[in-house]
């Protein structure tokens, strides 16, 4: 924080000493009192009777739509139109536009997400620990979660950046809306229906590191019933082909990496970052309909590089996951039915027992009853997740039945009070788990709203900390076992989470959304070295998981600010932040020596910048930059630490819009400062320069 | 370069910035040959862009005015309210054809005097009609609006305590959830709804009540930054001929006429 001050105090000093600096100087404070002046315009044109008033509309805050600026949480959305006008070509790239979101790229189109950090807490764990636990993100309203070991698989997801119409996303604890998982936020991604004349599309995207992304999406009318396929092919190459070796600290090619080795790191396509194939079926008719349904269907194959399992040689290593999913949402009148399930396979060749198959199946259902100043949604849910896998002894069950009530009153036009509560009963652990939002808004005036909220909100169990009961045998010291026992009866991770926030719209084309939190994360679950133990041969460490005493608490500030003109718009947002670690220990031998530390993997700093210009109807251009200040990862050996310098990524991208059906993009993406890699031991980064097409029939 | 060449060569360049600036307001001062016209977007039956050239009833009162004023008018293609409102205030746009006068809005844009007047209406299904003649007796049954619409200030303030009402984001939502049930009634401007119900077909299904929830005054608001800001008054004056000799009661006319034989809306 020191260095950002210096920086905010000695930048415009240093500025000011040379003339050149005094005009600059000049010429920003002139550029401020221009933006003042416009702003003092700060006019209710948005009052007006029976116009049409545009606002961003957005569902997930509230379960019902209201506008963005409404919302009684911490919330950003980005639209479609927005996702392509950036160039992002994945899911996680559009996230870089959403201030509070910390997206690393760890090779070409394999990114780790993460919603305002936690991202190694505790530290001295292992690569596995980074993976974002912590958020939950969900396909129009269906979980996509990994329940065996927690965290969700980005390069997996069955839909391309072309199915999106937005995402939104909640920063906050949000399990009381949405169920576990939802402890930093929830990002919900919402796919393209069918709408308007347009039959179909095609979407082309040519790179370099042979970066080929396809896309073609159709539709056709049943009568009032409206049948959309969209199909996705997704093959890129890595920046590099060798991989991080920890015991020689730096990079080395695969056969490099397997000397010595008793057993070898199996990967089929070293240089592949990632190759999927994905399609989507959806039948569904109109929302606003007596009996209004949606069906979906959705099947992806992939193969991809993953930091996931945290091995002892190096941290990328290769995938392959499989799965279908079917999803169904009907609304009756003000009832809310919704049941999902997913069928899939996950091969890790580098641990094979840690592969696994998995049937998830989750359904709820929800009432909303209307009274005068009140909306009161009660809900049950129920989730049925079975995993089989070697690491854990084969067949394995969750199952949780959860009751939610969401009251939400608004006794005049500027106060609205909501309290949302959700009750889960999970079989392991037998145990009884409370969430909640409490949260209250008041709109001072028609362009300023206030608003408060705590909110509670817990982790999943996962099946591998519940069910774990396994020898592994070090390949690199065979005479070595690591023994991992799980334990169902743990208590689950938990977080708890103050927000302040301020929304203003100084005119209907300028606006500030600002928030300050504080979050207080515990109950991590961890394995701890209990016990050395040599049976003939062989030494045997026991590892047994246990609930951690460490505590991570964050204290934070984000701001967003947009600007729309005539021709062009920015967007600028910044999040500064300070994480804490109580507790923490340096190794997990038992018993654990416990310490306070920093945490320096969340930088202090990061945000963004997009700038859209649209100079005429043929031509439009985008810049979009993503930026972080330095951060350290800490990990227990052989993996150990890594720092990260600052670094900025900076996107450019023109768009020639030929024709009503034929738009040309060119893009240049990944400009940095730094020749480094974002994430733990993964791919140094490098500029890409991609040629796409869109043909809309 | 050193510091102090770069210092003249800003200095110079501001100078020559500012000077092309004036020359190129006082140029445009100078002109007004033409309006550009603008209004919300396929506001029947105020502001449209149709098919046969109409431009709804009060675009059709501007397009009249400019020609007695042998001013050209030139209507814009259609873009977002904020947009068009930020186009007016900047002067890129001279005229919006009907909004609402809010005295914020007053010290912002010049405003004629109110050319006409519309009503808020209810919008029943057919076979659930219910006697209404005050805003009370809405209580008890659940509502539509379009998200944003006010009711006016009194009505806003009774309805957020007494009444149920959902909002959604377009009439053609409103009228399609009254049909599947959704609602018991729903609000919105009388032209209008006539207009959609009979344009999608509804009107063996949905009617409108009698009685009126509320009346609003029109006004046709011009910029003040805009080539031809000099010539509102002189249109301001038009308009008042306009209602004396009757042309803006012909205008209604036709569109009463329009709306009741349901002509069709290009850009809808």
């Amino acid at each position: 924080m020191n260095k950002i001050v210096k920086f905010i105090v000695f930048c415009p000093m240093r500025l000011y000493r040379n003339y050149i600096g005094k005009q600059v100087s000049c010429f920003l404070v002139c550029l401020f009192l221009q933006v003042l002046v416009n702003t003092s315009y700060a006019e209710e044109l948005f009052d007006g009777r029976l116009e049409q008033l545009s606002s961003t509309p957005s569902i997930s805050a509230s379960k019902h739509q209201e506008d963005l600026f409404d919302t009684p949480i911490s919330m950003s959305v980005v639209t479609g139109e927005q996702i392509k006008a950036s160039g992002a070509l994945s899911i996680p790239e559009a996230l870089k536009l959403v201030p509070g979101v910390l997206v690393r790229e760890l090779s070409n189109g394999l990114h780790e997400v993460h919603i305002r950090g936690f991202e190694n807490t505790p530290q001295f764990e292992t690569t596995t620990s980074l993976g974002n636990r912590s958020s939950l993100i969900m396909i129009d309203n269906r979980p996509v979660y990994n329940y065996f070991n927690g965290g969700t698989f980005w390069e997996n997801l069955p839909v391309g950046i072309d199915d999106i119409a937005r995402i939104e996303v909640i920063r906050g604890a949000s399990s009381a809306l949405y169920g576990a998982n939802a402890m930093t936020g929830v990002i919900h991604i919402i796919t393209k229906r069918p709408s308007g004349q347009q039959r179909g599309e095609v979407n082309i995207n040519l790179g370099n590191n042979k970066t080929r992304v396809a896309h073609v999406s159709t539709h056709s009318s049943l009568g009032e019933h409206k049948l959309h396929f969209s199909g996705l092919y997704d093959q890129r190459n890595r920046y590099q082909s060798t991989y991080y070796n920890y015991l020689k600290d730096q990079y080395v090619d695969l056969d490099n990496l397997n000397t010595d080795r008793i057993a070898p790191i199996v990967v089929q396509a070293p240089k592949e970052a990632k190759n999927q194939t994905a399609f989507q079926i959806s039948l569904n008719n109109d929302p606003r309909s007596e009996i209004a349904y949606d069906l979906s269907l959705s099947h992806q194959e992939t193969r991809s590089h993953k930091e996931y399992l945290g091995i002892n040689a190096t941290a990328l290593h290769e995938a392959t996951i499989n799965n279908s999913a079917l999803n169904a949402q009907v609304n009756i009148h003000n009832l809310y039915l919704r049941l999902s399930h997913s069928d899939g396979e996950s091969r890790f060749p580098v641990i094979e027992s840690f592969s696994f198959d998995e049937t998830v199946t989750q359904g709820s259902i929800e009432y909303e009853y209307r009274l005068p100043q009140w909306r009161i949604r009660p809900g049950i849910a129920y989730d049925e997740i079975n995993y089989d896998a070697e690491f854990v002894g084969g067949k394995r069950n969750l199952r949780n039945k959860a009751a939610m009530l969401h009251l939400d009153y608004q006794p005049n036009s500027e106060l609205r009070f909501i309290s949302a509560l959700r009750h889960d009963e999970y079989n392991v652990p037998s145990d009884k788990y409370i969430s909640y939002q409490l949260l209250s808004t008041y709109k001072a005036q028609i362009d300023t709203m206030l608003r408060v909220g705590i909110e509670k909100a817990h982790r999943s169990p996962f099946i591998v900390e519940r069910y774990v009961d396994i020898r592994v045998i070090n390949p690199d010291f065979p005479e070595f076992q690591s023994e991992f026992l799980g334990d169902q009866q743990m208590s689950l991770t938990s977080i708890v989470t103050t927000e302040f926030g301020l929304r203003h719209q100084f005119s209907f084309n300028n606006w500030v959304d600002v928030e300050v939190f504080h979050s207080r994360i515990e109950d991590y679950v961890s394995p701890i070295n209990i016990g050395v133990a040599v049976e003939g041969p062989l030494t045997v460490i026991t590892n047994q998981y246990h609930v951690l005493p460490t505590e991570a608490k964050q204290i934070g500030l984000t701001v967003d600010w947009g600007y729309e003109a005539l021709n062009w718009d920015v967007n600028v947002f910044l999040t500064a932040q300070n994480t804490k670690i109580k507790d923490q220990f340096t190794n997990l031998n038992s018993p654990l020596v416990l310490t306070n530390k920093e945490d320096k993997a969340t930088p202090t700093t990061y945000g963004g910048f997009n700038f859209n210009w649209r100079p005429n109807v043929k031509w439009s251009f985008n810049s979009n930059l993503y930026y972080m200040h330095d951060y350290e990862i800490k990990l227990q050996q052989p993996q150990g630490n890594q720092h990260f310098q600052n670094w900025f990524t900076l996107n450019l991208n023109m768009t020639h819009h030929l024709s009503k059906s034929v738009d040309f993009r060119l893009a240049l993406k990944n400009l940095s400062n730094r020749d480094q890699s974002q994430y733990f031991r993964t791919d140094i980064i490098e500029p890409t320069l991609l040629l796409g097409t869109d043909i809309r029939f | 370069m050193s510091g102090i060449g770069a210092y003249m060569l800003i200095t110079r360049l501001s100078i020559i910035i500012c000077f092309t600036a004036l020359l190129s307001v006082h140029a445009h001062a100078q002109q007004c040959q033409q309006v550009r016209i603008n209004g919300g977007v396929s506001w029947f039956p105020f502001f449209y862009q149709g098919k046969y050239q109409e431009h709804g009833i009060i675009g059709d009162i501007v397009v009249e005015a400019s020609k007695r004023l042998s001013i050209h008018p030139q209507i814009i293609a259609p873009t977002p309210w904020k947009r068009t409102l930020l186009m007016l205030k900047k002067g890129y746009i001279d005229i919006v054809a009907g909004a609402i006068k809010t005295k914020k809005r007053a010290r912002e844009f010049q405003f004629s005097d109110s050319l006409i007047t519309t009503q808020l209406r209810v919008i029943v299904r057919k076979d659930k009609q219910f006697l209404f003649k005050s805003i009370k007796d809405l209580k008890g049954r659940e509502g539509l609006k379009i998200r944003g619409h006010s009711l006016g200030n009194t009505h806003d303030d009774y309805a957020q305590r007494n009444l149920i009402i959902k909002e959604v984001h377009d009439l053609s939502s409103i009228l399609k959830m009254l049909v599947a049930h959704r609602a018991d009634y729903g609000i919105y401007e009388i032209h209008g709804a006539l207009h959609h119900i009979k344009h999608l077909n509804l009107d063996n299904q949905l009617t409108i009540l009698e009685h009126a929830l509320s009346e609003e005054s029109i006004f046709i608001a011009f910029s003040k930054n805009s080539e031809c800001s000099n010539k509102a008054n002189k249109f301001f004056k038009v308009f008042n001929e306009m209602k004396r000799d009757g042309s803006i009661g012909q205008i209604q006319e036709h569109y009463r006429l329009i709306t009741s034989a349901s002509a069709g809306i290009g850009n809808e």
